[in-house]
């Protein structure tokens, strides 16, 4: 195994695991994108996909239209979600599961979780991110061009 | 996912404990999957909603950096931004933090998706569902100072070893001790 690390021959073996990572991406967006469930999946043809199961885990909620009625994003903008929504505020996390309505059209809630400890999360994960780019300098050195550990 | 400070902890814990060199790389690994596979699309995500222009597509190809399968991937070609002598075991060390950040996530429960393991050669998706999605903020006030702890008995722990190594050998540290020679023929 140790040979796979030599420096003769490392362009070819860096280009390679570089090209197998785009690969693997290209691959799993192409598989996003042509995914047959979803919103805009469900959009293409409503009549037929009536009913149609439905999961958003965690989402933002981007509006509130009433008591009943409030809109969610992530990759795509406005979902509108028809479901109980006095406990709402725009900014709030949501995983929604539910089925699409065509008849509205919206996605109709079956079962609904909050996240209410969403911010701090979101906030500890800043802070680490700060840390591990404050630390790093701490932690490793360059020398030679190469990265090297302290200690 | 845990948050970076959850995983940060668990790594450090994972490795300081039983007194296993190599930190830094280790915690750099268990970083990596959020770094390179999270922060990205969130990034893209939230920006697409004010810039339409931004690709869809563009989102989702950092994904599998949070999956075994680029794990091992990035780890591999990271590996090569250290020296030649000890790239075996920075590569292992990335791959060791990688694999424990998704174990760390595995123990979460999301709506209706978990981590797709196998990916590209399988959509299976699991998780354990043990704990909630923001659970992890409920242990951090818990989790730093626990590895902080954890930080300081090891470095007495070493500290008084070497002591009482130094004390058996007297000389054997300190400096301008002469070395010792290897006999001829070994």
């Amino acid at each position: 195994m140790s040979a796979l690390f030599h420096d003769r021959g490392a362009a070819v073996r860096i280009g390679v695991a570089l090209a197998l990572t785009a690969a693997l991406g290209g691959y799993y967006a192409w598989w996003a994108l042509q995914a047959e469930s979803g919103w805009r999946w469900a959009m293409e043809a409503p009549a037929e996909r009536d009913g149609a199961p439905m999961v958003f885990p965690l989402w933002t909620v981007t509006g509130v239209k009433g008591p009943d009625r409030y809109e969610i994003s992530k990759v795509v903008k406005g979902v509108p979600v028809v479901g109980p929504a006095t406990d709402l505020a725009v900014g709030d996390t949501v995983s929604v599961l539910g089925h699409f309505d065509a008849s509205v059209p919206a996605v109709r809630v079956e079962e609904r979780e909050l996240h209410v400890l969403r911010k701090y999360k979101e906030a500890l994960g800043i802070l680490g991110f700060v840390l591990v780019v404050v630390a790093a300098p701490f932690a490793f050195r360059i020398r030679g061009g190469r990265l090297v550990e302290r200690g | 996912m845990a948050d970076l400070i959850t995983h940060t902890c668990v790594a450090i814990l994972a490795k300081v404990i039983p007194g296993r060199p190599h930190v830094a790389t280790f915690v750099l690994g268990t970083c990596l999957p959020d770094l390179l596979g999270r922060v990205p699309s969130m990034g893209l995500t939230w920006l697409r909603w004010t810039l339409p222009v931004i690709p869809e597509w563009l989102i989702y190809v950092w994904v599998p950096f949070h999956m075994p399968v680029g794990i091992l991937l990035s780890s591999f070609f990271l590996a090569f931004a250290f020296p030649e002598a000890g790239r075996r075991v920075v590569f292992l060390n990335l791959l060791g933090g990688g694999l424990l950040h998704i174990a760390v996530d595995l123990l979460q429960r999301h709506f209706g998706v978990g981590y797709l393991l196998f990916f590209p050669f399988s959509w299976w998706d699991f998780e354990l569902g043990w704990i909630g999605s923001e659970d992890t903020v409920r242990i951090v006030p818990f989790l730093v100072p626990l590895t902080a702890a954890a930080v300081v008995w090891r470095r007495r722990r070493d500290r008084a070893r070497k002591a009482a190594v130094g004390s058996v050998h007297p000389g054997l540290h300190g400096a301008g001790a002469p070395r010792p020679q290897r006999p001829e023929g070994t």
